[in-house]
């Protein structure tokens, strides 16, 4: 392998031939600058610049101190662990996905997925009052109408009524009357909260062999999962990083689960407390 | 505004560049990935970094 001076003298090539791009299209396009802002006419809706419109897109989903502070902390701290948490020695240098499916799969889920699917959807799909609005929508200033988000608890307290049962009195109205007590909403939320962080590092191992399975089969192609176990995977990555690990990997699931509860079913926050502005 | 307005306004130029340019990536990454793995599995892997090689080197024999 010679790094000096054949891929050095390829790189300074790509960086001048970037710079020369970069100097063309800074001269023929203008910067996409609005008129000078107006007091007297407010646009429906404020957009960051397009590469923070994903993280302005997550504040739909997550209070800003998770959206803003935690989950690019998270992002950036995973990204410096990486090194220390791959025991797979193979791939370095060249592209395989047969030797390294999980790593290359959960990349490219989590950097499409999560990381430029926001920025789409904040892009192109969010219209005045950033209301999610499909390309075949017109974008109606007039025609928003406003979402009821429930947390977990007041939608497990609405279920009965929401399944025809008639609310009052009764056992439909015990329940609700039982899950709209804020504190039942707090024991409720913490407990499926931990119930998921505990189930999902228990079955790391499973949730990758079933990643695994997936990826084989968009692949086309034998992935070698035969001699693949969740107590092999456990025993190769040792305990510690197995849990660092999997706590990187079931917050990443954590986020798409929560995603689709709010777009899906409404929910606003699986836990709630206010008095400590904690709402997960 | 509607959705192909402004897909196509000078705003997005740069985020429409950013996922072809993404989508690029991804296909060729894959493409390769492709080509090795069906040399691990013909137990040819020693050549993978011949074939890597090639966009530094190009076709030509440079000395290893």
């Amino acid at each position: 392998m010679h790094v000096w001076p054949y891929l050095t003298r390829l790189e300074l090539l790509a960086l001048i031939a970037t710079l020369a791009l970069l100097t063309v299209w800074s001269i023929v396009i203008d910067a996409p600058l609005e008129a000078p802002a107006d007091p007297a006419h407010t646009p429906a809706v404020s957009k960051a610049p397009w590469y923070f419109v994903g993280l302005q897109e997550l504040l739909v989903y997550f209070d800003p101190w998770i959206a803003g502070v935690v989950l690019p902390g998270l992002i950036i701290l995973g990204l410096m662990l990486l090194p220390y948490l791959d025991p797979n020695v193979k791939g370095s240098g060249y592209y395989t996905l047969s030797q390294r499916w999980f790593a290359v799969s959960t990349f490219v889920f989590a950097f499409v997925v999560l990381w430029i699917g926001p920025i789409l959807v904040g892009t192109f799909l969010r219209g005045p009052g950033w209301h999610l609005f499909w390309p075949w929508e017109a974008w109606d200033v007039q025609q928003v109408s406003p979402i009821p988000n429930r947390d977990l608890h007041e939608w497990i307290a609405l279920l009965p009524a929401s399944l025809g049962l008639a609310p009052d009195g009764g056992f439909a109205g015990g329940w609700q009357t039982f899950f709209s007590r804020p504190g039942v909403g707090v024991a409720l939320g913490l407990t499926v909260l931990g119930l998921f962080y505990a189930l999902g590092l228990r079955y790391f191992g499973h949730l990758v062999g079933v990643q695994g399975r997936i990826v084989q089969l968009l692949w086309g192609r034998n992935l070698g999962l035969a001699s693949f176990s969740p107590r092999s995977f456990r025993a190769e990555l040792g305990r510690r990083r197995y849990y660092i690990a999997g706590f990187f990997y079931v917050t990443m699931l954590g986020l798409m689960l929560k995603i689709v509860l709010r777009l899906v079913f409404h929910i606003q926050y699986i836990v709630r407390i206010p008095w400590i502005d904690a709402n997960v | 505004m509607q959705f192909w307005t402004i897909l196509t306004e000078p705003d997005t130029t740069a985020i429409v560049g950013f996922v072809v340019g993404i989508a690029a990536m991804i296909f060729w990454m894959l493409r390769e990935a492709r080509r090795n793995d069906a040399l691990i599995d013909a137990d040819r892997e020693d050549e993978i970094y011949d074939r890597m090689n090639r966009w530094v080197f190009g076709d030509e024999d440079e000395p290893r």
